[in-house]
C-alpha cells in the first residue's frame, strides 16, 4: 500500500511562459494585481518570478501603503529578493514597527531571503515581548541546521511562556475538537441581531454590588452595596439601595444597552445600562445621572 | 456605608479618575493554558448585530426546509487509484416540491480508521437515479471500474481519460465540476445540491480561452432539459448511490460508515417568492478578535461590514437578504487562540472541523469566522490569505472539514475606517467566501488562469469570460482587469459580443492608484468580469471617490445560489 502524504490534485496545467520584461510602472502594476489575490495559490507563487529590481518597488509600495494587509503582502514578497537594500529594509523594519504581524512577516523573510548569516539578528527577537514575533523568529530557525540555530531554539522552547506559542511550534498541526471527542465544547450564542430589537435576555436575574456616587462640595468618592433584581415573570424589578427600595418603572432597550426609570415614591430616577462580560462573570453598569451615581454589579 | 475601594471584588481597584475607564473591565482570573501563560481577560459588551437589513423576517414564508436523516450504512473504502467498487446506496421518496424546490444531499464519512480522522476521504456521489430512471451524475462506468485518480508517484491527477462528463446529460457540466464537488480540498463531507443549472439549454456565451487560442463551449442545463417534470424535481423514489474515496491511499478497504442527510426545500407558492434570505453565524476566534469585537469601534464597523454584505446579496439580481446573524465567541480557553493566526494549508481542517463542531445555534447558517490573520504555506512560501471557504458548494454538516468560511481581520476591527480599501476589501471577501461555501466558482478558474485543455469550472451563462495577459515582469499569464478592459474581441457571434462586452458597455473605464480620485467605475455592467462578486481577486477601489469596481450576481449565478437549502 502506497501512502500519500502529498496529495497535489492536479487539476490545472502550467501557464504558458513568456519572456520576462520589466519596467517600473509596468512592475507596479504587477504588484498591485498581485496585491489583490484573495487567496493566492503559493504553488505557483509569483512574486519569486519577479525581477531584481521589482524589490526596490515593493520597498517603496510598502512605506507608502496604508494597508495593513498590502504591507504585510509585499514584505512577504521581499522574501524572494537576496540583495543588501532588501536585508536592510527588512530588518529596519522588524525593529521600527509597531505592527504585530508587519513585524513577524519580516523576520520571517528575511530568515528566506538571507539564509542563516542572519542567525544573530533572528535571536534577538526569541524574548521579544511580540509573542508573534517570538513565534516567526523561532520558526524561521527551524529551516537553519546549525548547532547554534538548535541551541537557540532549545533555549526558546525552555523559555517561552506562551503555551498557544508552544503549541504552534511543536505540533504539526493544531489540536482538533470535534464533537466526536468525549468533552467536547459546546459554543453557545451572545448575541443575535434579532436581540437588536429586543433587550437581551441575560438582563433578567439578579444583580448585586455597589454604587459609587459622587458626593458633597468635595466630590468624594462614596460607595454602597447595592442590589438589581430585573424580573422576567410577575417578580417585581428593584433597586436596593443604603436600605431604600427602589421600584421599576419602565426599561427599554435593545441588545445589551437599556435605557429606565426608578422610582422612590413618586420621584422617578432616569437610568442608562449596559450589560457586559468578563470572564465568566455578568456585569451590570448601571448609571444614575441624577443621582451621580454608578452601579456596578455582577449577576449572582 | 462602606468607604475606600469596594470594586476590588470585580478586580476594578483604581482611583475615582480611572474609574469610568476601568467599569467593566479587568474583571476575573485568566484561564491557564497547559500551565503557562493564561489568556488574556475579555472585557466590555459582546457584539449585538444592529443590520438594519438582517432580520429572521427576511426569511420567505413560501419556503420550507425539511431535514431527514437517512441513517446510518457500514461502507467499506476505497483507495483513490482502485475501482470505485465499494459502493452504498440510500432510498429516499421526494414528494411534490413545487416549481423552485430542490434538495441537497449531505454525505459525511464516519468511524474512520485512525489515521485517516487528518485525512478523511470523500463521500462521493457516484449516482442519482431519480424516479423516472435518469442518473443525474451519469458517470462513464470504465470511471468506476478504474478509479477515479491516477497516481504518479506521489501525486494524483483526476483520471480524465475515463471519467468524463456531458453537460447535455448530468447534473454537473463536466468531470471538473463534479470532482470538485465530490472531492472538497479538506476532504470528508460533500454536499450536492440540486438542480444543479436552470437556463435555457445551451449558450454560447461561456467561452474558455487562453491565449492565443479560442476555444467557445457550450454549457447545456440537463435539468432544463431533461430532468424536470413540468418544471418541477419528479416525484417518487431517488436511489442514490455512494464510494467512500480515500486519497491518502491508492488502495484502501478498510470499513467505515457512511452518514447520509437529505434536505429539501420546498416552495409552497407556484411562484418563485423574490424574497429569501441567508443566515450567518459569526463566530470571533480567539481573544484578540473578540476583544476587538468588544469595542465601539470595532462593532461600528462589524455594523457596516454586514450592511455591506446585506447589500451585495439583495441587489435587484439576487434578492438575497440577511436572516439572522448570531454572534459566537471561540475564546482562548476554549481552544480560539490556537487557531487565530490561522496556517490554512496545514491547520485549515481541522479548524473548520473544531470551529463548525463547536456551534451550537441554527445548523441551517454559514459559519463565518472571523480571524486575525489567515496564512497559506506550501513550498517554504508563506503567503497571507484574505479569506477561504471551506469548499466549493462547503459542508452543510457540523464538526467537518469544509463546513465554514473565514476571513482575516489583521486585528483592525477597532481601527479600520469604513470609507476605505481594508473595509471594502473585508466585506466583498465575505460575500465573494459565502458565495464560494453556497456554490459559486470564480467566473474564471483557477487562480486567474485559463486552460485550452481544461474546461471553465464556472458553467454559468451569463458570467463573462476574458482572457489571459502576461504580468509585466514575470513569466506568469493572469486574467487581469486590463486584460478583460482590452483584450481584443474573442470568440465568434454572440461569444465575441459578450466578451468584448466590457471594453464596449465601460469604454471610460479608469483606474490608476497614482491617479486616485479620477477613476471611472462601471459597477453596473454585467459583461465586465471584474464587476462580478466572485471575481477572482478584491476590486480596484479609489480611495478618494471612496468607491471601487461593481459587486454583481448575475441573475444566472443568482439562481443557482436560491438553490441552496441555507437560503430561504
Amino acid at each position: 500500500m502506497v501512502i500519500l502524504r502529498l496529495l497535489i490534485l492536479v487539476f490545472l496545467i502550467s501557464p504558458p511562459l513568456a519572456h520576462a520584461q520589466s519596467d517600473e510602472g509596468g512592475l507596479q502594476s504587477t504588484i498591485e494585481t498581485l496585491l489583490t489575490l484573495r487567496h493566492p495559490d503559493p504553488g505557483q507563487n509569483p512574486w519569486s518570478k519577479l525581477p531584481p529590481d521589482a524589490s526596490k518597488i515593493i520597498q517603496r509600495m510598502i512605506t507608502q501603503s496604508d494597508s495593513v494587509p498590502d504591507q504585510i503582502r509585499l514584505t512577504e514578497g521581499l522574501a524572494f529578493f537576496t540583495d543588501s537594500s532588501t536585508e536592510d529594509f527588512l530588518k529596519a523594519q522588524a525593529l521600527k514597527t509597531d505592527n504585530t504581524f508587519l513585524r513577524g512577516s519580516a523576520l520571517e523573510s528575511l530568515a528566506t531571503s538571507q539564509g542563516e548569516k542572519e542567525l544573530g539578528f533572528l535571536k534577538q527577537f526569541l524574548d521579544h515581548s511580540d509573542s508573534r514575533a517570538r513565534l516567526a523568529a523561532a520558526q524561521s530557525l527551524k529551516k537553519f541546521a546549525s548547532g547554534e540555530a538548535k541551541d537557540a531554539i532549545a533555549q526558546y522552547r525552555s523559555r517561552e511562556k506562551d503555551a498557544v506559542n508552544l503549541q504552534k511550534f511543536d505540533a504539526p498541526q493544531a489540536p482538533r475538537s470535534t464533537p466526536s471527542t468525549d468533552a467536547p465544547i459546546r459554543l453557545k450564542p451572545v448575541s443575535t441581531s434579532e436581540d437588536a430589537k429586543t433587550l437581551n435576555d441575560k438582563y433578567g436575574g439578579s444583580f448585586s454590588g455597589f454604587v459609587v456616587v459622587l458626593s458633597g462640595a468635595g466630590e468624594e468618592l462614596v460607595s454602597q452595596k447595592a442590589l438589581v433584581t430585573l424580573g422576567t415573570g410577575k417578580e417585581v424589578s428593584s433597586l436596593v439601595l443604603g436600605g431604600k427600595k427602589f421600584i421599576l418603572r419602565e426599561i427599554h432597550g435593545v441588545g445589551f444597552k437599556a435605557r429606565g426609570i426608578w422610582l422612590d415614591g413618586s420621584r422617578e430616577f432616569p437610568f442608562e445600562s449596559t450589560l457586559g462580560f468578563s470572564g465568566r462573570s455578568t456585569l451590570l453598569r448601571m448609571e444614575i445621572p441624577s443621582l451621580k451615581a454608578i452601579l456596578v454589579l455582577k449577576r449572582q | 456605608m462602606i468607604r475606600g475601594n469596594p470594586l476590588t471584588q470585580f478586580g476594578l481597584a483604581r482611583g475615582v479618575s480611572g474609574l469610568l475607564v476601568a467599569l467593566l473591565s479587568g474583571c476575573g482570573t485568566g484561564v491557564s493554558l497547559n500551565g503557562t501563560k493564561s489568556c488574556s481577560v475579555i472585557t466590555g459588551t459582546p457584539w449585538t448585530p444592529t443590520v438594519s437589513s438582517a432580520s429572521n423576517a427576511n426569511h420567505s414564508a413560501d419556503l420550507s426546509v425539511v431535514v431527514t436523516d437517512l441513517g446510518v450504512k457500514a461502507a467499506t473504502l476505497n483507495g483513490a487509484t482502485q475501482a470505485a467498487s465499494n459502493q452504498v446506496s440510500f432510498t429516499f421518496a421526494l414528494e411534490d416540491l413545487g416549481p423552485g424546490g430542490s434538495i441537497s444531499l449531505a454525505a459525511k464519512p464516519e468511524s474512520l480508521p485512525s489515521q485517516l480522522v487528518s485525512y478523511p476521504p470523500s463521500a462521493v456521489l457516484v449516482s442519482l437515479v431519480d424516479p423516472n430512471g435518469r442518473d443525474w451524475v451519469n458517470l462513464p462506468a470504465a470511471c468506476v471500474s478504474q478509479g477515479f485518480y491516477t497516481a504518479s508517484g506521489y501525486q494524483l491527477s483526476l483520471n480524465t481519460s475515463a471519467c468524463t462528463l456531458s453537460a447535455a446529460s448530468s447534473a454537473y457540466a463536466n468531470i471538473r465540476q463534479w470532482a470538485e464537488v465530490e472531492f472538497p480540498s479538506f476532504g470528508g463531507s460533500t454536499t450536492n445540491t440540486f438542480p444543479t443549472c436552470d437556463w435555457a439549454n445551451g449558450s454560447a456565451n461561456n467561452i474558455t480561452t487562453a491565449t492565443p487560442s479560442i476555444t467557445p463551449t457550450s454549457y447545456q442545463c440537463a435539468f432544463n432539459n431533461q430532468f424536470y417534470v413540468a418544471a418541477k424535481l419528479p416525484v417518487g423514489n431517488y436511489t442514490a448511490t455512494y464510494a467512500l474515496v480515500d486519497t491518502a491511499y491508492v488502495t484502501d478497504n478498510s470499513p467505515a460508515k457512511l452518514h447520509l442527510f437529505l434536505y429539501k426545500k420546498k416552495n409552497l407558492n407556484v411562484v418563485q417568492p423574490a424574497q429569501m434570505a441567508v443566515d450567518i453565524n459569526v463566530i470571533f476566534v480567539g481573544n484578540k478578535t473578540i476583544q476587538a469585537s468588544h469595542t465601539d469601534a470595532g462593532q461600528a464597523t462589524l455594523n457596516a461590514l454586514f450592511e455591506k454584505v446585506g447589500a451585495l446579496y439583495s441587489q435587484p439580481n439576487s434578492q438575497i437578504k440577511l436572516g439572522q446573524i448570531s454572534v459566537y465567541e471561540w475564546t482562548c480557553s476554549a481552544g480560539g487562540d490556537a487557531y487565530s493566526d490561522l496556517d490554512y494549508s496545514k491547520d485549515g481542517p481541522a479548524f473548520f472541523a473544531s470551529g463548525s463542531g463547536m456551534v451550537s445555534g441554527s445548523s441551517q447558517a454559514v459559519n463565518l469566522f472571523f480571524m486575525s490573520s489567515i496564512i497559506s504555506t506550501i513550498n517554504s512560501s508563506t503567503l497571507t490569505v484574505l479569506g477561504f471557504s471551506g469548499g466549493i458548494r462547503g459542508s452543510l454538516i457540523g464538526g467537518t472539514e469544509s463546513n465554514g468560511v473565514a476571513v482575516a481581520t489583521f486585528d483592525k476591527l477597532q481601527t479600520m475606517t469604513t470609507s476605505g480599501k481594508d473595509f471594502f476589501n473585508l466585506s466583498s471577501t465575505i460575500g465573494h467566501e459565502m458565495g464560494h461555501y453556497l456554490g459559486l466558482n470564480h467566473p474564471q478558474e483557477a487562480g486567474g488562469t485559463t486552460s485550452l485543455t481544461i474546461p471553465a469550472m464556472d458553467t454559468i451563462p451569463d458570467t463573462p469570460i476574458c482572457g489571459q495577459q502576461l504580468l509585466t515582469g514575470t513569466t506568469s499569464y493572469y486574467v487581469q482587469t486590463n486584460s478583460c478592459l482590452n483584450q481584443s474581441p474573442l470568440g465568434t457571434g454572440a461569444a465575441q459580443v459578450q466578451v468584448s462586452g466590457c471594453s464596449n458597455a465601460c469604454g471610460s473605464y479608469t483606474f490608476s492608484p497614482s491617479g486616485m480620485g479620477k477613476s471611472q467605475f462601471c459597477p453596473a455592467v454585467n459583461a465586465c468580469q471584474f464587476n462580478h462578486v466572485m471575481w477572482w481577486t478584491t476590486q480596484n477601489y479609489d480611495t478618494v471617490l471612496q468607491t471601487g469596481d461593481g459587486t454583481i450576481f448575475s441573475p444566472q449565478t443568482s439562481k443557482v445560489l436560491k438553490f441552496h437549502p441555507y437560503i430561504w
